[in-house]
C-alpha cells in the first residue's frame, strides 16, 4: 500500500492511527528508559541523527548533536545504565509530548542527508521534552521526522531526524535521547 | 574595585597547591578577566572561517564582544563590536557576509577594517567636536592581531610579547595539525559545538593533560566500548573508532605513565597521544597516498610520527592535532564556563577523511558525547565541593619538583600534576604583572 502526499485516504487514516500508537509508544519508552524495548523499535540499518544547524544538509560534512548509527545507540544505553555513569548518579528524567503527526507532505525529500534509508513512509511531529536532573528542568523541542520500514504487523525506524529549536544554543550536556 | 595586592595574589600559588578562592572568587574572576584575558593572545579564529572580503564571525575576549573580519584588501582585523556612537553592538550574527557593518539603532555603517563609513544627516555634525575620521568613533580595532598557519590571535594589550615569543615551541602542535593536510592547509567547515558546564574555566584547563582520571570519571563510556566490542566483534578485530575513543580511556595507568608530559613556560603544555598514530583503514590509506604525492615518503613518514593528544595553549585554546579538534575556552562567570568546538578539514585530504574527524567530535566532543558528561559531573563536582571551607588547599602534589628542563619545556612522566602547577605558574605571571 502507498500513501499519498499530503492526502489521507480511508485506508490511510486507519494507518495513521497506527503510526501515531507507534510514535507515542516509543515516547513512552524513552520516558520509562525500556531501552532494550526501545531499542528493539530501530532496524539494524538504522541512523538516529539530530543536526546541530538550522536545515543541515547532512551529518558527514556539519557536526551533529547525534549522529549515530546501531552500534552507537547501544554503546550509549549501555554507558547509561551503568553503575558507575557519574553524570547519572542522578539519572536524569524526562518527560515527551508527542503531536502534530503526519504524513510528511515532503516524503522526507531534503530531510534524509544523503542517506537514503530504505523506508515505506516517512512521519513528520513534533515533541516538546521536559527534562529534569538535579536542580534544573529543560525543555527541548522540535520537528521529528522518522522514515518508517514496514516490519510485520507493525513499523520499524530507519532514520529518526530531530530539527531542535535550540540546535545550535549553547548547552550543557544531553545524555538521554530526545 | 579594590584589587588585591600582588603579595596577597601570590599567597593564592604555592608550588605544588592552589588556594580554593582562585576557582570560587568572583572578585578574582574579574581580575582574570583584566589581567589574563585583558593581556594574553587570545585565540579568536581561523582564518578559513572568513575566507572571503566581507567575511565576518563574533566572538568573545572575556566579556569584550568582537568580530574577526577579512576586509576589501584581504587582511583579517579584530574589531570591538560596537557602534561609536551610542555603544550599541554593531554585528548581531554570529558569523556572515557584508559589504559594510551597519548598525541596527542609527544606521551608521563601517567598512569591514571597522572605519567609519558614513553617518546619516552628517550636517548635523558641523562644528560639533564630532570627527568622522576620528579613530573613537569608529569599531576600534584591537591593539594587536597576529596569524600562525591560520590561527588567529589578538590581544586587547597594546604591549606585551609577540604571537611568536608567546607560542615559542608549542607552534609545534599547530605544526603538526597544519602538516597533517596534504596541502599544507586547514578549514573549519561543519558548524561549531557550544557545551556549557557549571565550573571555573580553569578546572577545565587542568583536565586537558590530567591522565589520572579517565580510568576513573569515564568507566561507564570505556565499558560500554568494551562490552559492545565483546558482544559484537571476534576477537583481534580493529577496533571502530567510536569503540577506540571510549575504551582507550580504561588503559592501566601504566599506559598513561609511560606517555611524555610537556609544559612550556607561558602555560602551554601537551602530553603524548593516546591513540594509535597510524591506522589501517582504506580511507586512512587513501590519505596516505594523498600525503605521499605531497609530500614524499620521508616527509609523510616524518610528519605523521609526531604523535600528541590535547595541547593547551594558556589560557583559551587547546587542539587535538590528530582529530583536528579545536577547543575554545570562553570564562562566561566565576563558576560558569563556555566552549567551542570545532572540527577542522584536513585541505587536500580525502573527503571520507572528514567522517573520521567528525566520529571524534560526535563522540568526544558534542554536548551529548558519551564521554563528555562524566568530565563535566567531575567539573561541577569540583566546583561545588570547593565551597566546603574544609581546607583552602587544592592539591596539585604528584610528582612535584620532578620535572626535567630542556630548552623551552619542562617534561615529566604521564602522570605527573606538571601541566597544572605550570599553569598557575603562568597564572602569576600575568595576575602579578605591572601594566
Amino acid at each position: 500500500m502507498t500513501l499519498s502526499l499530503g492526502k489521507v485516504e480511508p485506508e490511510a487514516a486507519a494507518d495513521l492511527r497506527m503510526i501515531e500508537q507507534f510514535l507515542y509508544r516509543e515516547a513512552m519508552l524513552l520516558d520509562e528508559k525500556r531501552w532494550p524495548e526501545w531499542l528493539a523499535l530501530y532496524s539494524e540499518d538504522c541512523f538516529y541523527w539530530v543536526p546541530s544547524v538550522v536545515g543541515q544538509k547532512d551529518p558527514v560534512n556539519t557536526i551533529s548533536l547525534y549522529a549515530e548509527d546501531r552500534m552507537r545507540l547501544e554503546m550509549r544505553v549501555i554507558r547509561i545504565t551503568h553503575p558507575h555513569a557519574y553524570s547519572q548518579n542522578f539519572p536524569t528524567r524526562m518527560s515527551h509530548v508527542v503531536g502534530n503527526v503526519m504524513l510528511d507532505p515532503e516524503n522526507g525529500r531534503g530531510f534524509d542527508g544523503g542517506l537514503a534509508p530504505k523506508a515505506d513512509l516517512v512521519v513528520r511531529s513534533i515533541v516538546h521534552i521536559l527534562e529534569f536532573r538535579k536542580e534544573e528542568q529543560r525543555l527541548f523541542g522540535g520537528t521529528v521526522r522518522h522514515w518508517l520500514r514496514r516490519a510485520g504487523s507493525g513499523f520499524s525506524i530507519v532514520l529518526k531526524r530531530i530539527d531542535l529549536v535550540n540546535c545550535d544554543a549553547p548547552m550543557e550536556v544531553v545524555q538521554l535521547f530526545l | 574595585m579594590a584589587h588585591p595586592e600582588a603579595a596577597a595574589i601570590r599567597a593564592l600559588i604555592e608550588p605544588d597547591r592552589v588556594h580554593r578562592d582562585i576557582y570560587i572568587d568572583p572578585a578574582l574572576f574579574e581580575l582574570e578577566l583584566e589581567r589574563i584575558f585583558g593581556r594574553a593572545w587570545i585565540w579568536v579564529g581561523h582564518e578559513s572561517q572568513v575566507k572571503n572580503p566581507g567575511d565576518y564571525v563574533t566572538t568573545t575576549i572575556g566579556r569584550q564582544p568582537v568580530v574577526v573580519s577579512r576586509h576589501s584588501d584581504g587582511k583579517i582585523h579584530v574589531l570591538y563590536n560596537r557602534c561609536g556612537h551610542r555603544g550599541a553592538k554593531v554585528v548581531g550574527d554570529r558569523e556572515g557576509s557584508v559589504k559594510f557593518f551597519q548598525c541596527c539603532y542609527h544606521g551608521w555603517t563601517y567598512r569591514t577594517d571597522g572605519t567609519l563609513r558614513g553617518v546619516p544627516m552628517p550636517q548635523g555634525y558641523v562644528g560639533t567636536g564630532f570627527d568622522v575620521r576620528d579613530p573613537r568613533y569608529s569599531m576600534m580595532k584591537l591593539p594587536r592581531v597576529e596569524a600562525y598557519r591560520g590561527f588567529v590571535f589578538a590581544s586587547l594589550a597594546a604591549t606585551g610579547p609577540s604571537l611568536a615569543d608567546y607560542l615559542g615551541d608549542a607552534r609545534s602542535s599547530i605544526d603538526d595539525m597544519v602538516d597533517r593536510s596534504p596541502e599544507g592547509a586547514l578549514e573549519v567547515v561543519g558548524g561549531c559545538f557550544r557545551v556549557v558546564f557549571r565550573a571555573n574555566w580553569k578546572i577545565f584547563l587542568e583536565n586537558l593533560n590530567d591522565t589520572m582520571h579517565p580510568m576513573v570519571v569515564h568507566e561507564s563510556s570505556v565499558e560500554a566500548g568494551k562490552i559492545w566490542a565483546s558482544e559484537h566483534l571476534p576477537q583481534g578485530a580493529p577496533d571502530p573508532l567510536p569503540v577506540r575513543f571510549t575504551r582507550n580511556n580504561g588503559f592501566p595507568y601504566d599506559f598513561w605513565e609511560k606517555l611524555t608530559l610537556k609544559a612550556h613556560a607561558n602555560g602551554h603544555s601537551f602530553m603524548g597521544g593516546i591513540f594509535p598514530p597510524r591506522r589501517t583503514d582504506p580511507v586512512y590509506m587513501d590519505y596516505m597516498a594523498a600525503m605521499e604525492k605531497a609530500y614524499g615518503k620521508e616527509r609523510t613518514e616524518q610528519i605523521l610520527a609526531v604523535d600528541r593528544h590535547n595541547t593547551i595553549f594558556y589560557p583559551n585554546v587547546s587542539i587535538q592535532s590528530g582529530y583536528q579538534q579545536l577547543r575554545h575556552i570562553r570564562p562566561l562567570a566565576v563558576d560558569r564556563t563556555q566552549m567551542d568546538v570545532y572540527a577542522f578539514r584536513l585541505k587536500g585530504a580525502p573527503d571520507e577523511f572528514y567522517k573520521h574527524t567528525l566520529i571524534y567530535s560526535n563522540v568526544v566532543n558534542s554536548p551529548s558525547s558519551i564521554v563528555m558528561p562524566d568530565d563535566h559531573e567531575a567539573y561541577n563536582r569540583v566546583q561545588e565541593g570547593l565551597a566546603a571551607q574544609a581546607s583552602p588547599w587544592v592539591s596539585l602534589h604528584r610528582d612535584a619538583g620532578r620535572g626535567r628542563r630542556g630548552g623551552e619545556w619542562t617534561s615529566a612522566n604521564g602522570t605527573s600534576e606538571l601541566p597544572m602547577r605550570n599553569q598557575y605558574q603562568a597564572w602569576l605571571g600575568y595576575m602579578t604583572a605591572e601594566d
